[in-house]
């Protein structure tokens, strides 16, 4: 239930045993290898050592290639994925087989090659496709194309655009050049396409007789024969092209076996990379290495039995005032998914409070407050419960998991409470369809006593920022400036208390005394008399930043409302057509709606009221999270061999 | 001026037509200004189409808060089960006035929850593991829309 407190790493081995070190700091997990800055400005250092150079590059190539054949097993050999992924589980010796990681390789080598081929197939039959294309128009002249006259006659292919009229163009040709003859091959939108015979003494005036009518010739390079002939050679190349490709991608559809392979040597790669990345940050002189970094509290007995392996010297020591380690959480399973809440705001920096446990309470009961239906409350648990049973998911889908468990839980519970179930579903089923009058018990129903809500929202919302308050005291005892988070805390509950008392009872003094009060602590950093006393009454204006805080907390009784309200309004469409069938649809679509759309503004606003209403009590913020070098796997789960069991396989 | 005392229903009439009408105009701009965001995006990556789908509907829930209202207001004049209720004009400017809110509101936040979405497809079209944090800015602006028919439910609730 805290911030893990990190020790400074500085260490010293032997370079031979570099990689073993690093298999065994990725091994233990608790170590974040962190950039050498002071060392390498400082020349006697600069002078002994150098960076390491790792090959992150090779490595990264390595990957890619992996990666890149499942792409290709994905597009060729496909498989439905749901949308959680099933892990396996692995031992360490499996994961790290150097076998597998041959084979994969010789597998991912042959598939991209087959890649390669296919695209090349592919950039070919292009090139194939745009002949065809440029003899197509020619296929019905039974004429040698290479062909460019008889021992008389001068032959032409021509095209002219498909807007001159090509008896005009006939007629051009009869009255300049008796001895020519002009044929339409074909027309399409664009031109028409044109046969010219004339004879040779007249071929330069059939031509030029032509010519203003745009005509203009073609030749073609590299073909002999008809076009009808070439047409039909080319669909034979491109048929043969097609079925060797297909054979190809069968292929690699036939290695769909080596998919789990490949991807655990994926994963694999994936923590040669991580290595290589901690390895960048090493300096060495060729013969020993140095690396400093950060280590959590709780890995240090691990830490120290792995390091006793090897030939190395290393010193732990507590971070100095002026440095920042990294942040770590560490909550029990049913706080945890709690983190999913503060990483989206901002981690608590280290010398902060760990939030978790404190908005713990307020985050879970305002949900359940907000959302209140028992319907909905047991869908997101049952669903949530199935999830972690069946997949077991890991990171932030464990958290969301988690969570959905506990906002199920309370939501049931403020369900019950305030008498809902899919809205007013009971009673209106029984009153449409069996006739009778049903009316659900709550202990305060939110559409007849709205306000009563709104009311303990509001009084909720006090309890929960005095509670902010009451952290900052706490922090400043821990810290030794009681005094100071006493000042800034103790004159508002002065005031707020006051105003209570005047509503209750009618007499202002305490507020005074709290007026007084806030007037002569909150300028107390302000320079020179009248300074402190301007500042002390500036303060005065906070008042309204605290009206806002706290009805802020209305949003409880309105997002309650508005659940109810619309699911007792699914609930009237679906009974008016008076029949069942069009009562279940509307039913379970309109429910389905209200959940999807409540669930995530419920939890927006829940989430809200930490960020702005409680955080900006004492929250420190800008923690930045602890990276450290472990197993970070994407498809297999690593386990230790006694962990492995059937089921998991 | 006989008119004067018996034309409220039809007031209430026009109340429940905006409520409809307008919350729909505005959801109808904001999916359309999302789906032109995510139709360049897709362009590049059809296999965002689920995530761009998310987001596309989300500012069409005002359209279909309208239409509760709607639904709402023209059942409490027993528009559905045959027999309209009369009304004064003074009852009829009532439903009038309780109808507004997700008229204007409805309206205006689908538009301006469109454009948030659309900012956030373009997110995800650049950072795909960011989607959620799309998600949550445009569902930030639903709960004015809800607001809004809340008013609306609660008016309406009271009235007759």
């Amino acid at each position: 239930m805290s911030i893990v407190k990190m020790k400074r790493l500085k260490l010293i081995a032997l370079n031979e045993q570099r990689d073993d070190l690093l298999a065994g700091l990725l091994r233990v997990g608790c170590v974040e290898v962190t950039e050498p800055e002071g060392e390498l400005s400082d020349p006697e250092w600069a002078a002994l050592a150098h960076r390491d150079s790792a090959s992150i590059m090779e490595v990264k190539s390595r990957a890619n290639a992996l990666s890149s054949a499942l792409d290709a097993l994905k597009k060729y050999a496909p498989v439905k994925s749901g949308l959680f992924e099933l892990r396996e589980g692995i031992t360490e010796e499996e994961f790290f087989d150097e076998e597998r990681l041959k084979k994969a390789e010789g597998v991912a080598e042959k598939i991209n090659e087959e890649v390669r081929e296919i695209s090349q197939i592919f950039a070919r039959e292009n090139r194939l496709k745009g002949q065809a294309a440029s003899l197509t128009p020619w296929k019905d002249l039974d004429w040698p194309l290479e062909q460019e006259g008889t021992t008389f006659v001068n032959t032409y292919f021509g095209v002219c655009p498909s807007g001159v009229d090509f008896g005009k163009l006939q007629n051009d040709l009869a009255a300049a050049v008796p001895e020519a003859e002009l044929l339409l091959v074909h027309e399409d939108k664009e031109q028409k396409y044109l046969f010219l015979m004339a004879h040779k003494s007249a071929a330069e005036e059939a031509l030029e007789a032509l010519r203003p009518n745009s005509f203009s010739t073609v030749r073609f390079k590299d073909v002999k024969g008809t076009a009808a002939g070439n047409l039909s050679a080319l669909d034979a190349q491109l048929k043969e092209m097609e079925e060797d490709r297909k054979r190809r991608a069968d292929g690699i559809a036939s290695y769909k076996e080596e998919r789990q392979n490949l991807k655990i040597c994926q994963d694999r790669m994936k923590q040669e990379l991580s290595k290589q990345m901690a390895r960048e940050n090493f300096l060495t002189n060729g013969t020993v290495l140095f690396m400093e970094g950060w280590v959590a509290g709780t890995g240090v007995a691990k830490l120290e039995e792995e390091l006793a392996k090897y030939c190395c010297a290393y010193e732990l020591t507590d971070p100095g005032k002026d440095e920042k380690p990294p942040v770590l959480l560490k909550n029990p399973a049913w706080v945890e998914p709690m983190n999913m809440v503060v990483e989206m705001y901002s981690l608590p920096a280290y010398n902060g409070v760990d939030p978790d446990p404190l908005i713990w309470p307020f985050f879970v009961f305002f949900f359940g407050l907000m959302f209140a239906d028992v319907g909905y409350g047991l869908i997101m648990l049952i669903a949530c419960l199935v999830i972690r049973k069946k997949y077991k998911p890991k990171k932030t889908m464990g958290y969301i998991c988690g969570l959905g468990i506990l906002l199920g839980i309370s939501t049931t519970i403020c369900g019950a409470l305030t008498g809902g179930f899919f809205g007013d579903a009971i009673p209106v089923i029984a009153e449409n369809f069996f006739g009778k009058e049903i009316k659900m018990w709550s202990l305060v129903s939110p559409l007849e006593n709205p306000m009563t809500i709104l009311y303990f929202g509001i009084g909720l919302g006090i309890v929960h920022m005095f509670f902010g308050m009451c952290v900052k005291i706490y922090m400043g005892f821990r810290d030794g400036e009681a005094m100071e988070a006493i000042l800034d805390v103790v004159p508002w509950w002065l005031f707020l208390g006051g105003i209570a008392v005047f509503a209750l009872t009618g007499s202002a003094l305490l507020i005074w005394i709290g007026v007084a009060s806030l007037v002569l602590t909150q300028g107390r950093h302000k320079k020179g008399i009248i300074g402190k006393f301007f500042g002390g009454v500036l303060s005065l204006y906070d008042v309204t930043s605290w009206l806002g805080d706290i009805l802020s907390y209305s949003r409880i009784m309105a997002l309650m409302l508005a659940t109810t309200v619309i699911a007792s309004v699914v609930n009237i469409l679906g009974s008016l057509p008076g029949n069942i069938i069009a009562f279940v649809l509307i039913f379970a679509f309109g429910h389905i709606f209200n959940l999807g759309i409540n669930v995530i503004g419920t939890y927006v606003h829940a989430a809200r009221l930490q960020y702005l209403e409680f955080f900006g009590k004492f929250y420190k913020d800008g923690g930045v999270p602890f990276k450290p070098l472990t197993y970070d796997t994407k498809y297999v789960d690593i386990v230790g061999d006694e962990a492995k069991t059937p089921a998991s396989k | 001026m006989e008119w004067m005392q018996t034309c409220g229903t039809a007031v209430a009439f026009i109340g429940a037509s905006l409520a409809v009408g307008m919350a729909c105009s505005g959801s109808g701009k904001g999916v359309g200004s999302v789906g032109e965001v995510g139709a360049g995006v897709l362009s590049e990556d059809p296999g965002k189409f689920s995530s761009v789908l998310i987001l596309q509907i989300i500012p069409g829930t005002q359209g279909l808060y309208g239409l509760v209202a709607w639904f709402f207001a023209l059942m409490k004049l027993g528009f559905f089960s045959g027999s309209l209720v009369e009304l004064s004009i003074a009852q009829g400017f009532q439903f009038f006035a309780a109808c507004l809110p997700i008229a204007i509101g409805g309206y205006v936040t689908a538009i301006a929850q469109g454009r948030c979405a659309a900012a956030g497809v373009t997110m995800t079209a650049k950072r795909p593991e960011e989607m959620s944090k799309g998600i949550i800015m445009a569902i930030m602006v639903e709960f004015y829309a809800i607001l809004c028919l809340l008013a609306t439910f609660l008016m309406l609730n009271s009235l007759i």
